[in-house]
């Protein structure tokens, strides 16, 4: 689909709204939690019912899927008790980017809007992004570092949440170094998309894990579709474990050089100079 | 210059003591609630938390509450027109009373004088720009009703938030530590045991209130300590509960270098007035448990001097209902039992133990003590019936397999009152290395008949699984770490719907 096809059709259009949850080795979720993201996520979307029709696909994805039976018990009620809710079947990966794309090849939407179930925030985001995607915004992205975002934070995870925002400014500098990306925070996991540019992103295997949100951003920019940033307001209760942070430091080392030299050959698509950002 | 010779006149004005007040001056009660709130600085966000606390207010207490704006403005300071303000909100609403307050300047001051002008049988407090949730004053009344005098909004429990815009993530978080340094200060040179003595949400009865605040003297910041003092000192019951607060601006009222110098001179002087006993001399000395098993063998009185140390019994009695009836179930020698009943001398407890040698040491300690009760029992068949005020399961629970784990939860429900409250201790099996150790412990300990069970094997959950499962019941759950560093237990403070 085009994006004046899309544009066009702002009083039709299928939102798939792609929610992976992680099992283990993950931290463990509450399934209160999921039970929360998706309830907001209905009530929103049953607001929009006359102009758009939805879809709300929950993937669990991680290794030890049988152990986390509370998780999958609240996942399948959630799907029994809405109609526009469908379980899809656990991915038996721990990578969170496999299952989106997993998930986004069973989807129908023309506006595809990825949740992150371990920072969750409020659906308000995705309502406001509906309108920019429909003028012509191809990627819209929760930007943690805007100065209207909030942190609901219970206090115990303050200090981590306050180390891992630094972090998270450094990371976002090293980024900045290696590749043409202007925004401060490219890592939110949440997100929504066009469809025209989910199927130029994921038709070229994108990482499988915490680089996937990296890589929509470059393909967007390769193409020179326009993204746009929004404020949000974050619910935090979980930090990540040591080995969740090791694993995503292999990823980051492993994977930005690869995404720099990929970026440069035009594996992202051919590169625009009068889209190029412009480096201060 | 100029600037710096006001300051220290401010400076000297705040370490001046208030002359203590005669309580017969005090209006006779007539309403439900006052809701203290002071002013200064704060005119245009007063509105707002005004037209809040009032729709609140009227909701619960339709007719039977006021609010008394305090506005307390720094004398010949044009910007600050808390009082017109105050007095526009007056005119608009019934039930707005106006107190100003001009001297001597602080908080503390500010809020006695607020007091004396109030008529609730309850008093509520909370910050003029409304950093506070006041959905808190529905707990805060639930735990008035059943027995408690003072309810304080605590910032640092586990449960508690902080709503923060980004930019002011870094001030929210070095207040906070600043925070925890201070009441790590405090609680060393003070008996004062909660972790966050300076939060300006607070719910109290007026005859707390009669008491300390007259015999307060500290004007300012620091008139919260001498609260807490005066609730200890007189044996008031107290409980914490978790708070939201919402940070929407860095400017406060609070400056560092200033309340720096008055933290130490009023911590000087609260301290001094304490060992004098102007705050009263109520306290429950820990030490008098353990001398109770003195009659016991040594290898008994080593385990329970260390256990004792290792476990903040303190802390999980202070989470039970201050009055009632309360079981500890799977009691052991009783050090709960005996912190829950000496804590409080309204409290009916009964310890339950399957082991018989360990209820004959815990009644023998316990002879005098008309309020409180040993039996052996099981925890599967209640011996005694209920409805409790407060039900204990401390570090018992993985002894039993995941049905009967379900089975005593669900009679647990069935035997407390409606709102009663249940507390659960267990071993979080993903707490690291302290974990596997205190599961080693634990299987050592069974193994070698230290700790005599039932049923063969040991059943663990993780937190969120216990959360889960306890809610699913019909328990709200807030967990909480307690245990000292060498193990990794949480508690759970669960309350029964008060369906």
């Amino acid at each position: 689909m085009t994006q004046q096809q899309t544009a066009s059709t702002p009083t039709n259009i299928f939102i798939s709204f792609l929610l992976p949850f992680p099992l283990l080795p993950y931290p463990e979720l509450h399934p209160r939690f999921i039970r929360r993201i998706v309830e907001d996520s209905i009530v929103h979307l049953e607001k929009m019912k006359s102009s758009a029709t939805y879809e709300v696909l929950l993937i669990p994805y991680g290794e030890d899927v049988e152990k986390a039976s509370m998780l999958m018990e609240e996942a399948k009620r959630l799907a029994k008790e809405n109609n526009g809710v469908t379980l899809l079947p656990a991915h038996v990966s721990r990578l969170r980017g496999a299952a989106i794309l997993e998930a986004f090849s069973l989807s129908q939407g023309h506006l595809i809007l990825i949740g992150h179930s371990l920072q969750p925030c409020d659906f308000s985001f995705f309502v406001e992004a509906l309108p920019l995607l429909n003028s012509g915004v191809d990627l819209v992205r929760a930007n943690r570092r805007l100065p209207q975002t909030r942190f609901r934070i219970p206090v115990r995870l303050l200090p981590y949440v306050y180390r891992r925002h630094r972090l998270g400014l450094r990371f976002n500098r090293l980024v900045k170094r290696f590749l043409p990306i202007t925004t401060t925070d490219t890592h939110s996991g949440n997100l929504c998309v066009t469809r025209r540019l989910a199927v130029e992103a994921f038709a070229r295997r994108p990482a499988s894990d915490f680089l996937i949100d990296l890589e929509i951003s470059l393909t967007a920019i390769a193409h020179g579709y326009k993204d746009q940033d929004l404020p949000v307001k974050l619910h935090l209760d979980h930090e990540k474990n040591i080995r969740r942070m090791l694993i995503e430091t292999i990823d980051i080392m492993k994977g930005l050089p690869i995404m720099a030299y990929r970026y440069r050959s035009g594996y992202y698509g051919p590169v625009d100079e009068s889209a190029q950002p412009k480096k201060n | 210059m100029k600037k710096r010779a006001s300051l220290s006149k401010t400076l000297y004005q705040q370490m001046q003591a208030m002359p203590p007040l005669d309580p017969s001056s005090i209006p006779e009660q007539s309403l439900a609630v006052s809701l203290l709130i002071p002013a200064k600085r704060s005119g245009h966000a007063l509105e707002n938390t005004v037209i809040e606390a009032h729709r609140f207010l009227s909701q619960r207490y339709p007719g039977d509450f006021e609010i008394v704006l305090i506005p307390n403005p720094d004398p010949g300071d044009p910007t600050d027109v808390s009082i017109e303000i105050s007095e526009a909100l007056a005119r608009r609403f019934a039930e707005v009373v106006v107190v100003p307050h001009t001297s001597p300047a602080g908080k503390g001051a500010a809020i006695r004088t607020g007091f004396f002008g109030s008529r609730g049988r309850w008093i509520f407090m909370t910050d003029a720009d409304l950093p506070y949730d006041l959905e808190f004053f529905d707990r805060a009344a639930n735990k008035l009703r059943s027995g408690y005098d003072f309810v304080t909004g605590n910032r640092r429990l586990p449960a508690s938030v902080f709503d923060v815009p980004m930019d002011m993530l870094s001030h929210a978080y070095k207040r906070h530590r600043l925070g925890i340094w201070f009441n790590r200060v405090v609680r060393f040179i003070l008996p004062i045991c909660t972790i966050d003595t300076q939060s300006g949400l607070k719910a109290f009865t007026r005859e707390l209130a009669v008491l300390a605040f007259s015999i307060q003297i500290c004007p300012g910041f620091f008139f919260d300590l001498e609260l807490f003092l005066a609730s200890y000192g007189h044996g008031f019951h107290h409980v914490d509960i978790p708070a939201t607060l919402y940070l929407n601006s860095q400017e406060s009222t609070v400056w560092i270098l200033r309340e720096s110098i008055l933290a130490v001179f009023w911590l000087s002087k609260i301290t001094c007035r304490q060992w004098r006993g102007v705050y009263g001399r109520h306290s429950v000395r820990k030490s008098k448990i353990l001398k109770r098993f003195r009659g016991s063998p040594i290898g008994t009185r080593l385990f329970l001097l260390f256990r004792w140390h290792l476990t903040p019994y303190d802390i999980m009695a202070s989470r039970m209902p201050p009055k009632g009836k309360v079981m500890d179930l799977g009691c052991g020698h009783g050090l709960l039992t005996l912190a829950i009943a000496l804590s409080n001398a309204d409290r009916q407890v009964l310890g339950v133990d399957h082991d018989a040698m360990r209820i004959e040491t815990a009644s023998r300690a316990v002879r005098e003590l008309t309020n409180i009760t040993f039996l052996k029992g099981s925890m599967l068949a209640y011996p005694e019936a209920g409805p409790f005020a407060g039900i204990a399961l401390i570090d018992c629970m993985h002894y039993f397999n995941p049905e009967s784990q379900e089975k005593i939860i669900r009679d647990a429900y069935k035997h407390l009152e409606p709102g009663g409250t249940l507390l659960i201790r267990e071993v979080d099996p993903k707490g690291g290395v302290i974990a596997s150790w205190n599961r080693l412990y634990e299987k050592i300990a069974t193994r070698i008949g230290f700790t005599r069970t039932d049923e063969k094997g040991l059943f663990f959950r993780t937190p969120i699984e216990w959360e889960y499962f306890i809610e699913k019941t019909g328990f709200k759950v807030a967990t909480e770490p307690c245990s000292s560093a060498l193990f990794s237990d949480i508690l759970f403070v669960c309350e029964r719907s008060r369906k």
